[in-house]
């Protein structure tokens, strides 16, 4: 995209079509930090102080209380939510890329539909498999355990992972298959030698996508924790209200703590994600 | 002759590395495979098998009642009130998550300094959690203390401040306005890449033509954004239908049943009453709305002769 | 590699897998629970508020000065009337994972626990402890489920209470005596006087979702003991019953003196309000003394109470409780902790901080406040009591938990009056299987 580029004239006076686009694109971008910005003003803020000010001013004297009080309550869960959610999105990763691959370059009858099958689930209401789930979590004796949790979340993300990665292996060259085959490299080998090398950005952004899923996940959370010693940073943060008045700050607090992991993985990782979709919104 | 020689080796050779590529598949896909089929079909029959038994109460039971339970749905009022409330959500929140991606798509198609950062910007609410979102919002919207409504009287446009999701009248409005904020960047990046993608040549040719940004636009590039559009739809549906997390939040389902959509309805029946076979047959009901939309899609996306590889 | 050689590794690579798979399974499944040596009583209640919380911890202290080995998990699930941990009991219950006690009202709530099963009687806890000597007979029927024992009262609170603010009405010109405030005229007629004289507060406090419900059922209740008993019973079916509609108009004239916010604040922060002079009266059960307490604010010089009006001879029940699931982990401490919640220590600690009167007869009355006196007096000598809806007591769950929306959607405009009617009605109507107990009220 050079020289003829629609809504840009050659001109060097900023035009004020540029001035009202600048505006726009600015406003929006307020919009979408707005809550997040107040909500930093807020948690920084003393219970006196959030009276006397408005919720986007910042404070006077700024206060670590409330993210003191709040991180006491969600340490624990915050360490749940971490291990669960790190082991899930590995398995459900590794597992998108073998099913990935194992659908798309190899050549069997029926892969297609197999295929279709699996991201099927991508689709699903979880309300629709709950009841037989939290079943299925009981009968296995591991209700109320992290590992319910691994499970759940490494079962129900196979569906998007592999629709991720094979997004991405479509557009490997068979050529390069071909070529391994003639070397006499099985599928296994193909896979180690051929494709793992090339998966690093799909495994990325399968990984960022994953981890932000299920960092976020309540309801499962809900059903499946009991709400006990091993309740995830989400369950927990329903309950960090109750008390004498409604505290604002500390329940902010809270809200901030919970969203600083998976904000870290999008800060750093995030042009990946932005990646990923659009090369997977190509495809679609 | 030489040339024959060679490729009936080559076939002999390929045809070895089928029988043992056979048995590698098949444990490359076996445990992802087991895992789609337990947890998501035999659950989802199962979960059909429920709402068909006479399971009520605590102990799970599986004999085989009738479809009594789809019968009290339709004639219960607040399952349909509680369908319609998620109809009204999809035809407010996807349409207009769409329209605001679209148009951010077409604002950062401008060749705009630090696109990236604006792109970062525009999604990230995208990757919070509903959770999140829940509380950051109910924050916005409180009534006598919330960034909107105190916002609104220092500008001096107090007299614009509302109930916002505690109005009956529009609750459901302004928890669409939640899901469009999370939800625009998301789509805004499916638009860019569709964009992106239509081919100089057409831009080109409308320039030469005459044709204004807007016309182009318009006339050359929307049109091209059928396959992003008919994507975005797809997905933002099964959101829509998927929202409990956040209403849950929000606001319960209320003020009354405002914003109760039938996620909630399910869990209230099932959790709070302990109707096992009536909450399962709600959940059937919005798989089956579901599917009605995803399965034409992954046909005509992913499915048919022309994917069909050999 | 050899075709052969690879093979074979593939081969021992998937036999280890699943041999790792299947050990890792097989030790989910037999390894024993930790929890079955330790000492641990693990409780579950939705007491988060100031008050609720001193109180539960002061029966929480009995319990370890007795016990001082057994380490106590309480898990305070917030969420007034038990509506966010009951669906977390639920699943818990469903997994067999049951708490070793949750909080739980007496009457209806645990029916369902019951019917499958997965309470245990305690009736050797009663006779043993002497507890029919001292718990009053409607509380005892309460506590019983085909005649045994399932749970022990840990309270007595009174629902149909006014909370009202005594130097603001001592302040109006001319001063309103709220004694005097026995019928709704009278009552509104004191709104309309507070809120000329202080434009900008409204009368009344109010709370959100089920405080509203809450309310309704002692409107309710002052129509009459009889309707409230055809009503409980799931007798009221029909749309235009006019004793319906005359509880929903008096509910509609009320909302219009109540704070415009009221949906957005918890019953804690509507009881506030009226401690800070910003209402002057507040409808709701007296664990609201708790507040009052804390405040510092004074009985029958800051604040005062009396009968909703129309229920001046009745006390509206509402009965926390505890139980003995079944398969617990702990039976020991579980039974020890239900001797110690029916013991007169425990309620003697519990009961002055949460605003509830005890449920044994025996109480030390000197530990309890100027409020409990009026209250104890009043249970003593009233003609009717009545179990609570809203509170789980009174009427299934599938009515109860319904009826907090239906209440919510009138209280916020979302339905008139004759839609709430005919939703009320129905509800009985399309439950009425679940209506198995059969109530006597008078």
């Amino acid at each position: 995209m050079k020289e003829i580029k629609i809504g840009s004239k050659k001109m060097r006076l900023p035009h004020p079509t540029r001035v009202l686009l600048y505006f726009l694109l600015i406003f929006f971008a307020f919009l979408a930090l707005l809550p997040l910005w107040s909500a930093v003003m807020t948690a920084l803020k003393t219970q006196e102080a959030l009276i006397y000010s408005n919720p986007i001013q910042p404070p006077i004297k700024p206060s670590l209380d409330a993210f003191g009080t709040a991180f006491n309550k969600l340490r624990i869960p915050i360490l749940n939510s971490l291990t669960f959610t790190i082991p899930a999105t590995i398995l459900s990763c590794v597992l998108g890329s073998m099913t990935g691959y194992a659908l798309t370059k190899v050549k069997f009858r029926g892969a297609n539909t197999i295929f279709l099958l699996v991201i099927v689930g991508i689709f699903i209401p979880y309300q629709a498999v709950l009841i037989p789930l939290v079943q299925i979590i009981i009968e296995l004796g591991i209700y109320g355990e992290i590992s319910a949790l691994i499970l759940t979340h490494t079962a129900y993300g196979v569906p998007i992972c592999t629709l991720l990665f094979k997004s991405f292996y479509d557009s490997i060259h068979d050529s390069l298959i071909n070529a391994a085959k003639i070397d006499g490299a099985g599928i296994w080998r193909t896979y180690i030698h051929v494709i793992l090398p090339l998966s690093v950005t799909p495994f990325v952004v399968a990984a960022v996508f994953q981890f932000t899923q299920i960092w976020n996940d309540l309801l499962f959370g809900l059903v499946l924790s009991g709400a006990g010693s091993n309740q995830p940073a989400s369950v927990a943060l329903l309950n960090l209200q109750g008390g004498f008045v409604t505290a604002w700050n500390v329940q902010m607090a809270g809200t901030l703590w919970y969203t600083i992991p998976s904000l870290v993985v999008y800060l750093v990782l995030g042009k990946y994600l932005v990646k990923g979709f659009m090369a997977g919104a190509i495809k679609g | 002759m030489n040339i024959k020689k060679i490729t009936t080796r080559f076939k002999k050779k390929i045809k070895k590395i089928i029988t043992r590529d056979k048995i590698s598949t098949i444990l490359f896909l076996i445990i992802p495979i087991v895992f789609v089929i337990i947890f998501i079909y035999i659950c989802i029959i199962w979960n059909i098998v429920v709402s068909l038994s006479d399971w009520e109460g605590l102990r799970p039971s599986y004999n085989f009642k009738d479809f009594g339970q789809y019968i009290k749905l339709f004639t219960n009022k607040i399952f349909l009130t509680s369908l319609w409330n998620n109809i009204v959500l999809i035809l407010i929140f996807v349409p207009g998550s769409l329209a605001m991606g679209l148009f951010l798509a077409i604002l950062l198609d401008q060749k705009v300094r630090r696109e990236n950062v604006f792109k970062l910007i525009y999604l990230f609410p995208f990757t919070l959690s509903f959770v999140v979102t829940g509380f950051l919002w109910r924050w916005m919207y409180n009534i006598r203390v919330g960034v909107l409504n105190t916002l609104l009287e220092s500008i001096g446009l107090g007299f614009l401040s509302n109930k916002w999701v505690q109005d009956v009248d529009f609750a459901m409005f302004w928890v669409c306005v939640v899901l469009i904020w999370q939800y625009s960047g998301y789509m805004m990046l499916i638009f860019l890449a569709g964009i992106r993608s239509i081919p100089e040549s057409h831009i080109m040719a409308a320039a030469v033509d005459g044709a204004s940004s807007f016309q182009t636009y318009y006339r050359v590039i929307i049109p091209q954004l059928k396959a992003p559009i008919f994507t975005g739809f797809v997905i933002l549906v099964v959101f829509a239908l998927k929202a409990f997390d956040l209403i849950f939040i929000l606001t319960g389902g209320g003020p009354g049943y405002a914003t109760e959509i039938l996620p909630i309805t399910m869990y209230k029946e099932v959790f709070n009453k302990k109707h096992f076979a009536y909450g399962s047959a709600i959940a059937t009901v919005l798989f089956l709305l579901i599917m009605i939309i995803v399965i034409p899609y992954l046909y005509s996306t992913y499915g048919g002769k022309k994917n069909e590889r050999n | 590699m050899e075709p052969k050689k690879q093979t074979i590794i593939i081969v021992l690579v998937a036999v280890l897998v699943t041999a790792g798979i299947a050990v890792g399974v097989t030790y989910v499944l037999v390894a024993p629970p930790p929890e079955g040596a330790t000492d641990e009583l693990e409780i579950y209640h939705w007491w988060t508020s100031g008050g609720e919380a001193a109180a539960v911890g002061a029966l929480v202290d009995v319990f370890k000065d007795l016990y001082p080995t057994t380490i106590v998990k309480q898990r305070a699930i917030s969420g007034g009337s038990g509506i966010t941990m009951i669906p977390i009991i639920t699943a818990l219950i469903l997994a067999g994972e049951a708490p070793d006690a949750f909080q739980m009202h007496a009457g209806y709530e645990g029916i369902e626990y019951f019917k499958a099963d997965l309470l245990d009687d305690i009736n050797d806890i009663w006779t043993d402890n002497n507890l029919e000597t001292v718990i009053p007979d409607v509380v005892q029927s309460m506590c019983q489920f085909d005649g045994d024992y399932y749970m022990v009262p840990v309270n007595i609170h009174r629902s149909n209470v006014v909370w009202y603010n005594l130097k603001e009405l001592e302040a109006l010109t001319p001063a309103i005596d709220p004694k005097t405030l026995t019928n709704w005229t009278a009552f509104f007629d004191a709104c309309i006087a507070f809120e000329a004289e202080n434009p900008g507060k409204d009368a009344i406090s109010l709370g959100q979702a089920w405080t509203q419900a809450h309310l309704f059922e002692q409107i309710l209740a002052g129509e009459g003991i009889a309707v409230y008993e055809d009503w409980i019973n799931g007798d009221i079916i029909s749309g235009t019953d006019p004793d319906l509609l005359a509880a929903l108009t008096i509910l509609e004239t009320f909302m219009t003196y109540t704070n415009d916010d009221f949906n957005t604040i918890t019953w804690n922060d509507a009881t506030d309000l009226l401690i800070q002079n910003n209402s002057i009266f507040n409808v709701m059960g007296d664990w609201a003394n708790g507040e009052f307490l804390l405040a510092n604010s004074v009985y029958d010089d800051d604040y005062g109470t009396i009968a909703v009006p129309g229920t001046g001879d009745m006390y509206g029940l509402v009965v926390d409780a505890f139980q003995h699931p079944a398969g617990v982990a702990h039976p020991k401490n579980s039974d020890r902790w239900l001797e110690v919640v029916a013991s007169k220590e425990g309620q003697d600690a519990f009961n002055p901080l949460k605003g509830s009167i005890s449920a044994r007869t025996d109480s030390n009355l000197a530990l309890y406040g100027p409020y409990h006196e009026w209250t104890i007096d009043d249970f003593n000598s009233v003609a009717y009591m009545f179990p609570s809806v809203v509170h789980g007591s009174g009427a299934p769950q599938s009515f109860s938990s319904e009826l907090s929306s239906v209440i919510n959607a009138f209280c916020t405009g979302g339905a008139t009056k004759a839609e709430t009617a005919i939703a009320i009605a129905a509800l009985a109507s399309e439950n009425a299987a679940d209506f198995t107990t059969v109530w006597s009220l008078d």
